[in-house]
């Protein structure tokens, strides 16, 4: 794939995703779009990783700092639909959500903050949605520490700081109707033995050995609802270590 | 799982220890900065006892008084210089400088470090750390170290961190929070230093996910039963840790990368899974509002499943297959493909517009 290629390629793109940096989350969301079949311009600062992309058979186009907005222009931004900026530098990114807003004030911009004090400024700067992945992935590990159960989290909208925490009933010969195992827990949903995902079982579905329940969960409830589930004879809880 | 929480430093019996400590074993931190000082003055005492005993004939203790006399300037002991012998004068003047060399050292390394108080702290943590028993350590440098800290102080988790970030250190000892220096290349002496066999959990959370790997084998070897939760940037490391010593391996990057190529397609995701589902796929919540009248839950629920609702301010979970949407619900689904949101949007936009177009 040639540089001219590229830019053959990305003048015909309409609704295009438009990538910026190519570091490990660039990549797996390239894989991604990939997948999704969405269509897709990588933006690069070190023009020395367009080769070995464009070897990929990934469109690719350097983007160095001082010619970030004619780099957005020749990637298409203006008629592009969303544009997901991965760099690590946080000035990096609001820049570039700047810039792409300026070219087309539709474009549906996603960044991360590595600083998550700078979220309210990346929102301010247009950005449709911040993920900041230290905070979250802190988070993730903070809570993991104190429950082997949690595998979720809700990082906007109404239910923001939210977890779902994900049990398997573990004791032996558990039976128990679901509608009483709703008094005990935020139940979402069942995973059943088989595998099959339950979002809404009927309440006399009887919760068995070797099912998996999601929890929906506060950070200050996790322990208690662990706690809970093990005394009511659901769970089990392992020893204390140390 | 461990339930214990256990803040020693808290306890009226742990704030007693701690004043204890710091009258304790604040002096003998001072001793330990300047053990070398002190071993070459004793050598100096013992090199001018010999020197005594051999050229002025005095007995061990004798020779040993006139030593630490001598080289203290007491001047208890002093023989006639002009009767010494050339090479006993020698001696006696090495003696003399490296002596005062000595002192004058041992004065700056007393006042350098009952001044600045950071080495009485580092000490001082130490000896806490030695105390605790079931806590986490949480070992890293970077933004996620600070994070992961940051929300273990949230929900009151006893921890320590082991860094090889001086200045994070410093930072950490000085906001009275528990640190431990280490390098990744001495990942098994730091993790005994931060108490690894006494630990219920390791948080590895390096940038690099080789340390990270590093220290989690380690301490492995060090406390077979500890729990050892791991960042990975790199998503085949994740695979293979998982695999090996690791109890829980977090791909933060791919699973990020999940949440962003999805918001490139739907403003919906609201949320994300960090185990992969059923599909191997990580799972993500989306948040719909609905923007129609009385259009069935059943009906949705065949597009992808609908895990709970939210009418006004309160949340509804499993509501009955039966229940009629009303507009300014929200509904929340549970999937790992991305096309059930799109065909749900569409499903949810189309209703809409019906509506809209009857009247």
């Amino acid at each position: 794939m040639s540089d001219e290629l590229v830019s053959n390629m990305v003048a015909k793109m309409q609704g295009h995703t438009i990538v910026m940096g190519y570091k490990f989350l660039g990549m797996y969301v390239v894989e991604r779009l990939r997948e999704m079949g969405l269509e897709f311009v990588v933006l690069v600062r070190d023009e020395a990783q367009l080769p070995s992309l464009h070897k990929e058979g990934i469109p690719a186009m350097g983007s160095p700092i001082a010619r970030s907005y004619q780099a957005l222009v020749k990637a298409g931004a203006a008629r592009a639909s969303s544009i997901i900026c991965t760099f690590d530098d946080d000035g990096d990114n609001l820049l570039t959500i700047l810039n792409a807003k300026k070219i087309n004030p539709k474009i549906r911009a996603i960044t991360i903050v590595n600083d998550d004090e700078l979220y309210e400024a990346a929102v301010a700067s247009g950005a449709d949605v911040v993920v900041a992945p230290y905070e979250l992935a802190g988070q993730i590990l903070a809570m993991s520490t104190v429950s082997r159960g949690v595998s979720a989290v809700f990082v906007k909208g109404n239910m923001k700081d939210k977890f779902v925490a994900e049990f398997t009933v573990d004791r032996e010969d558990v039976a128990m109707r679901f509608s009483e195992l709703c008094r005990l827990a935020s139940v979402i949903m069942v995973l059943n033995r088989e595998g099959q995902l339950l979002p809404n079982p009927p309440d006399d579905y009887t919760v068995r050995t070797g099912d998996t329940i999601y929890v929906l969960t506060e950070r200050g409830e996790l322990l208690e609802l662990e706690h809970r589930l093990a005394e009511k004879g659901v769970i089990r809880l392992e020893p204390p270590q140390g | 799982m461990s339930h214990r929480r256990v803040k020693p430093h808290e306890s009226f019996g742990s704030r007693l220890r701690d004043t204890l400590d710091v009258l304790l074993y604040g002096p003998f931190a001072i001793l330990r900065q300047i053990r070398i000082q002190l071993g070459l003055i004793a050598v100096m005492f013992g090199f001018g006892t010999i020197v005594f005993m051999h050229y002025q004939h005095l007995s061990p203790l004798a020779a040993f008084t006139g030593s630490v006399s001598t080289i203290t300037t007491i001047g208890l002991y002093a023989p006639n210089i002009t009767a010494m012998p050339p090479l006993e004068q020698v001696i006696m003047v090495v003696i003399f400088i490296v002596s005062v060399g000595l002192a004058a050292s041992l004065v700056q390394s007393i006042v350098t470090t009952a001044v600045s108080r950071e080495i009485l702290r580092e000490q001082l943590v130490a000896k806490r750390v030695s105390r605790l028993s079931g806590h986490v350590i949480v070992a890293g440098a970077g933004r996620l170290a600070e994070h992961t800290t940051k929300w273990l102080v949230n929900i009151g988790v006893d921890h320590v961190v082991l860094t090889p970030n001086r200045e994070l250190l410093r930072q950490l000892i000085h906001h009275g929070k528990l640190g431990v220096y280490g390098l990744p290349e001495r990942a098994h002496e730091a993790l005994r230093i931060a108490g690894v066999s006494r630990a219920s959990v390791l948080v590895c959370v390096f940038e690099d996910d080789g340390d990270n790997l590093l220290f989690a084998m380690n301490a492995r070897r060090l406390n077979p039963k500890l729990r050892i939760l791991m960042s990975a940037h790199d998503k085949s490391v994740a695979q293979s840790a998982q695999t090996s010593d690791v109890d829980m391996t977090l791909p933060i990057m791919d699973i990020v990368s999940q949440v962003l190529a999805q918001a490139s397609y739907s403003e919906e995701v609201v949320g994300v899974g960090f185990r992969k589902g059923v599909n191997g796929e990580y799972p993500v919540y989306s948040e719909f509002q609905v923007g129609s009248e009385g259009i069935g839950l059943e009906e949705l629920s065949r597009v992808t499943p609908i895990i709970m609702m939210m009418r006004g301010s309160q949340v509804l979970l499993n509501p009955p297959p039966n229940t009629v949407l009303r507009r300014g619900d929200t509904i929340y689904t549970y999937t790992e493909d991305h096309s059930k949101i799109r065909d749900l949007r569409e499903r949810l936009r189309r209703k809409a517009a019906k509506q809209l177009g009857h009247t």
